[in-house]
């Protein structure tokens, strides 16, 4: 066929191309090699999608033999509970407080690091490692060092001569201190994709910036930033995807109090499945947080095809 | 063995006719070894070696760290009593895990026989899948007068008996005697009433090193809140439910009991406010007079203080009257075969029975709740040397609790954040707080039933 463009004949040949014993094997091979990855993921997460879509319409506690078809009244008393709005208001205020500090320390961390100096691999192994720590370990870490009685962090505030404060055990500071944990936990990540993306800028723009006589900032502004963008942008739908789903530090540090601060939506999910037994309910959550992200994230593709542009 | 030959063939081809028998060997047996290999990882499903009359019954339970493996070692000397009937323990995670593991065993279909169930983990909801055996035959007269009504009562639903009592826990007073001393107050009369014990937590609440901050707290209770609150209410002379199974928690006596809490925080500020994660440390470390926790925490604290204090303990105090909610869990069995169904019960009686109880209490720290079980020999030689065991088994005397609701859990999980609104704030308007969160049980509670 060579450079030609396919005609109608030659996409049929293609087509029916596994009639042919040697092609049939090429075909069986392919699809063999696909087939695990296929079987698990449908088995997984599309049969469970789909299964828990057609539960959210129901009355069930999972265990009862029971189901009672109930229409959309599981999503209808959700969008009129005000726990729910309560759950989204303090997801979002932990979106608010993450994403935007995460992904400034990451780039200043990746420029910074973004040089050649004796023990740069050594900086930049020190903030990737709480990327690969397990999460649940670092809460109970971080729940020892926010003790508002035996903590360090408070002794450390002490002998600074500030007021110690309660952290995870008062209602107003405890979502600044998982934000904090937050921040710190997935710095590392953003510094490494940036750093990527930092090191497939060509270097000759650079070079371009000196002979016309730009300085540092400049070249951040007009060179640096813009060609960030891709980067920039992948970050920033992950780590909205991501936080939208955060579970394991609240579960581990705070179970959503006090008082319901850091009451999640995924732990008020959590909470309606397997603490009140209320399946359909949660389901229901479970794909509204689904049409959220979704949503989410369709308008970013759009904003992002308008103002960003790949090399 | 086609998938051998082809990569046989594949060496000849390369190597031709040349290749040597050695060569061939070396190649050939990583095949034979996996091939045999694997055969023998299959035989054993197809040739299990059965002894004739025996029973096999899965066993799950909730206890973790090293109580576990002293019921492993329970049901091993009950495998050697019963030859004929072999039990496969296994350890699920938390009373919670356990829920969780039974909730997709019911859709799998994969249940054990004999399962631990938590007093407040979907009990009802167990029950109400069909799947769990009624016990109430099981249970004798003596068996009912031995545990007592205030037990029973948490492992029934509907009327009947789902679970027998077994892991048995209730809070008890955990008191620093040294701590008592120091300020005048004599350890043998530790507070026996609500306002004793704001007098004697005031006294214990001191600022020793003088820089304006408290260093030694009088009182505090442990993180399992609404356990607590439960002891408060029922001390109050109040219940969570009444008896049309309504909650009635806007009732007067919980709006008292919840004053009362309330009230040791801001008004006596001889409680930390939300500082009971910290509770535990603060204790053992010595700065806290009076600590509420859950008697299974005795071995652990005895352990941690070592010789630094005199380490006792008391019953809690009486508002209205004395009353301790109880906790931790029993046993239940899943309804299966009649051979298996009669073995699960074989095992859940020997791990009820006076002895069994006596056994699993000395080897775990948790309660002895049977009144046989306090009163044969060896369980008298042990109370004498391990005296605060011997307070938490006496004090079963005051357990209550409330009837099993499928709301327990919202109430839980409610109650605890309630008190924590009201210790992180002073002004906090407790009998409107308690009136919408009433409204909002009862509101679950007749949803349920519409179902």
């Amino acid at each position: 066929m060579g450079n030609k463009v396919a005609s109608t004949e030659d996409k049929a040949t293609i087509l029916f191309s596994f009639v042919k014993p040697r092609a049939f094997w090429n075909f069986v091979a392919g699809y063999g090699f696909v087939l695990p990855a296929l079987v698990l993921i449908v088995a997984f997460i599309f049969v469970p999608a789909i299964y828990g879509f057609l539960i959210s319409f129901t009355r069930w506690d999972m265990m009862s033999p029971t189901r009672t078809f109930v229409g959309l009244s599981n999503y209808y008393s959700l969008l009129k509970s005000t726990d729910f709005y309560h759950s989204l208001f303090v997801t979002l205020y932990y979106l608010v407080g993450t994403i935007p500090f995460t992904m400034a320390l990451g780039l200043g961390l990746a420029v910074a690091l973004n040089r050649k100096f004796p023990g740069v691999t050594f900086f930049r192994l020190v903030y990737y490692s709480p990327v690969v720590t397990s999460t649940v370990a670092m809460g109970v870490v971080w729940l020892w060092m926010y003790d508002p009685i035996n903590g360090i962090i408070n002794y450390l505030l002490l002998q600074l001569g500030l007021p110690p404060q309660k952290w995870v055990s008062s209602p107003s500071t405890a979502m600044p201190s998982l934000i904090i944990m937050d921040i710190w936990k997935h710095v590392g990540y953003d510094m490494i994709i940036f750093l990527a993306g930092l090191q497939s800028i060509p270097h000759h723009l650079y070079e371009a910036m000196d002979v016309d006589g730009g300085g540092r900032w400049a070249k951040f502004r007009l060179v640096t930033w813009p060609l960030l963008a891709p980067t920039t942008f992948f970050i920033l739908v992950i780590s909205i995807i991501n936080r939208f789903k955060i579970f394991a530090t609240v579960h581990t540090m705070t179970k959503g109090g006090p008082a319901n601060a850091t009451e999640v939506i995924v732990y008020f999910l959590y909470k309606q499945a397997f603490q009140y037994f209320k399946i359909g309910y949660a389901f229901a959550i479970a794909y509204i947080l689904f049409v959220i992200i979704f949503a989410l994230t369709l308008a970013q593709w759009k904003i992002g095809k308008q103002k960003i542009h790949y090399q | 063995m086609r998938l051998q030959r082809r990569t046989e063939r594949a060496y000849a081809e390369k190597g031709g006719d040349k290749m040597n028998s050695f060569l061939r060997l070396v190649l050939k047996t990583p095949y034979r070894i996996a091939f045999w290999a694997m055969g023998m990882m299959i035989a054993p499903f197809f040739f299990q070696p059965t002894v004739y009359g025996q029973v096999t019954i899965d066993f799950w339970h909730a206890m973790e760290g090293p109580k576990g493996p002293a019921l492993t070692e329970m049901v091993k000397d009950f495998m050697k009593e019963h030859p004929n009937i072999k039990v496969n323990v296994s350890l699920q995670g938390g009373y919670t895990d356990i829920v969780r593991k039974v909730q997709a065993g019911i859709a799998a279909n994969a249940l054990p026989d004999l399962l631990m169930l938590g007093q407040r983990h979907g009990i009802p909801q167990i029950s109400d899948s069909g799947r769990l055996l009624v016990l109430d035959e099981y249970v004798t007269a003596e068996d009912r007068k031995d545990i007592g009504p205030g037990l029973f009562g948490r492992y029934s639903y509907k009327g009947k008996v789902m679970a027998i009592p077994f892991a048995v826990s209730t809070p008890i007073f955990h008191i620093n005697a040294n701590r008592f001393k120091e300020v005048g107050l004599n350890p043998d009369k530790p507070p026996t009433t609500w306002d004793e014990l704001v007098a004697y937590a005031k006294k214990l609440t001191r600022d020793v090193d003088g820089d304006g901050r408290i260093d030694q707290w009088g009182f505090n209770i442990h993180s399992d809140i609404p356990w607590h609150v439960y002891g408060f209410i029922y001390q109050n002379g109040g219940t969570l439910y009444g008896p049309d199974g309504q909650s009635k928690l806007d009732s007067p006596e919980v709006i008292q009991a919840i004053q009362f809490w309330s009230d040791l925080v801001h008004k006596h500020k001889v409680m930390p406010p939300m500082a009971h994660e910290g509770g535990s440390k603060l204790f053992t470390a010595g700065n806290l007079g009076i600590f509420q926790r859950s008697s299974a925490f005795i071995e652990g604290a005895a352990k941690a203080i070592g010789k630094r204090f005199d380490y006792r303990v008391a019953y809690l105090p009486k508002g209205k009257i004395y009353a301790v909610p109880d906790g931790g869990g029993g046993l239940g069995v899943f309804k299966s075969t009649p051979e298996k169904e009669r073995a699960a019960i074989t095992l859940l009686k020997w791990l009820t029975s006076t002895k069994g109880i006596a056994r699993f209490s000395k080897d775990t720290g948790y309660i002895t709740f049977r009144k046989s079980s306090i009163a044969i020999p060896e369980m008298k030689a042990y109370f004498a040397e391990n005296t605060r065991d011997h307070v938490a088994a006496e004090q079963m005397e005051y357990v209550r609790s409330n009837p099993v609701n499928h709301a327990d859990g919202a109430i839980w999980d409610g109650l605890g954040n309630l008190i924590e609104k009201i210790e992180s704030n002073p002004k906090a308007d407790i009998p409107a707080l308690l009136k919408e969160f009433n409204a909002k049980v009862n509101k679950e509670i007749v949803e349920y039933r519409g179902k």
